[in-house]
């Protein structure tokens, strides 16, 4: 799943506004596809709470497979959760 | 489920007695722990935390973690040194208390006050323990837990947890996003394979199992069945009449007519056969049970509208 709140610098815990006002300022930087869907999913109330709902989810996956948890890969798990760091759920000291 | 019914069916399910000073009595048992003045909620979310307090002043965790005492340096959830102090024969249904709370409040099915309740009462009972961690978003506690399964318990158990998973939260045909996505983690974290999740879920709901959501994708949310996404928002639902609510219980809308009711009826109390779990303990049984008994309720509810 692509991270649509690292790539705009914030997180899900931030106002949708602060989102919302971000999405214009990376616009540039992405393809045209990837641009629409961001700013689709993330403008749409109902989409975008789901959005959230799921980011967490990865977040909470990525730290089950950091600890090197075994598994069926049948989902491609690794391949999903790649824009989710285990290291965005670490505290700085 | 709402999270009310699903606290009302914990608590008939099993009352524990509430520990005076919890926090105190499981920082006591944090023996795996690098730094002594850890406590039982452990390591807060980094992004959870440092945002809050920028969003939410009411729920600042920089307060809310001094009047809890949790250490924001903790490199641990902690939850997995909890569990182990509690009774061996509770450990089990103390896992699957976490992953239901951690699915349903994931789809935020829980009372907005839920959480100002959990943050600011110091002394928890072991169930709203729990919700804690869940309502912190704790992700190391659901490794923790995802890490407990699989070390101690069986193949059919692991099975018969997915089983009850769908039983008390999938209402209906079409399970949430995060349903599915967490569903199909679980399937391959327990190595589910005879049956697979896929076959489970064609024996349990009539239907295949839902591709991977892909909900940061346009494409994906334009192909979703209409109707299917409002039966998703749990906080809308509880907002609505006393049909919509039961309707929704049963996985349908407030159009539903008689036929659909009996037979959303009977797939999803047939979800609720006690004989699939046999190998799960007492209190799931009776989490079942009440399940059941709360479909039946909407199901009457229902016929009786309709009448």
């Amino acid at each position: 799943m692509r991270n649509y709140f690292d790539i705009l610098n914030t997180d899900r815990f931030s106002e949708d506004t602060e989102k919302l006002n971000r999405i214009s300022e990376v616009e540039s930087s992405l393809e045209e596809d990837y641009f629409v869907d961001l700013k689709t999913v993330l403008s749409d109330r109902e989409q975008h709470m789901h959005y959230k709902r799921m980011h967490l989810q990865y977040d909470a996956i990525s730290a089950v497979l950091a600890r090197g948890t075994p598994q069926k890969d049948s989902n491609s798990w690794s391949k999903r959760v790649v824009e989710f760091p285990p290291a965005q759920n670490k505290l700085p000291d | 489920m709402t999270q009310h019914e699903l606290q009302e069916e914990y608590e008939r399910a099993q009352l524990e007695p509430i520990p005076n000073n919890w926090a105190f009595e499981a920082d006591s048992l944090f023996d795996d722990s690098p730094e002594p003045e850890h406590t039982a909620i452990g390591k807060p979310n980094h992004r959870f935390d440092t945002n809050l307090a920028r969003s939410h002043q009411e729920e600042a965790p920089s307060s809310r973690l001094r009047e809890t005492g949790i250490n924001q340096k903790s490199q641990h959830s902690g939850f997995a040194a909890w569990l182990r102090s509690q009774a061996p024969t509770d450990q089990l249904s103390l896992s699957i208390e976490f992953l239901m709370y951690w699915m349903a409040f994931g789809d935020e099915r829980y009372d907005p006050d839920l959480k100002r309740r959990i943050f600011q009462t110091p002394n928890l009972s072991k169930h709203d323990t729990i919700k804690r961690w869940v309502l912190k978003e704790d992700v190391h506690a659901f490794a923790d837990v995802i890490e407990w399964m699989q070390k101690n318990t069986t193949s059919k158990q692991k099975e018969q947890i997915v089983r009850l998973l769908m039983a008390m939260l999938i209402n209906g045909e079409r399970p949430t996003p995060l349903q599915n996505t967490l569903l199909r983690f679980l399937s391959d974290v327990f190595y589910l394979e005879n049956p697979t999740l896929e076959a489970i879920f064609k024996h349990d709901f009539g239907l295949n199992l839902p591709a991977m959501p892909r909900v940061d994708r346009l494409a994906w949310w334009r192909r979703q069945p209409p109707g299917s996404i409002s039966l998703w928002n749990a906080q809308a639902i509880n907002a609505g009449d006393e049909f919509t609510r039961h309707a929704a219980q049963l996985g349908l809308n407030s159009n539903a007519r008689i036929e659909h009711i009996e037979a959303a009826y009977e797939k999803a109390i047939a979800r609720c056969n006690p004989d699939r779990f046999d190998h799960l303990n007492e209190r799931e049984h009776q989490l079942i049970a009440s399940r059941r008994s709360r479909l039946s309720q909407s199901r009457d509810e229902l016929m009786e509208a309709l009448a």
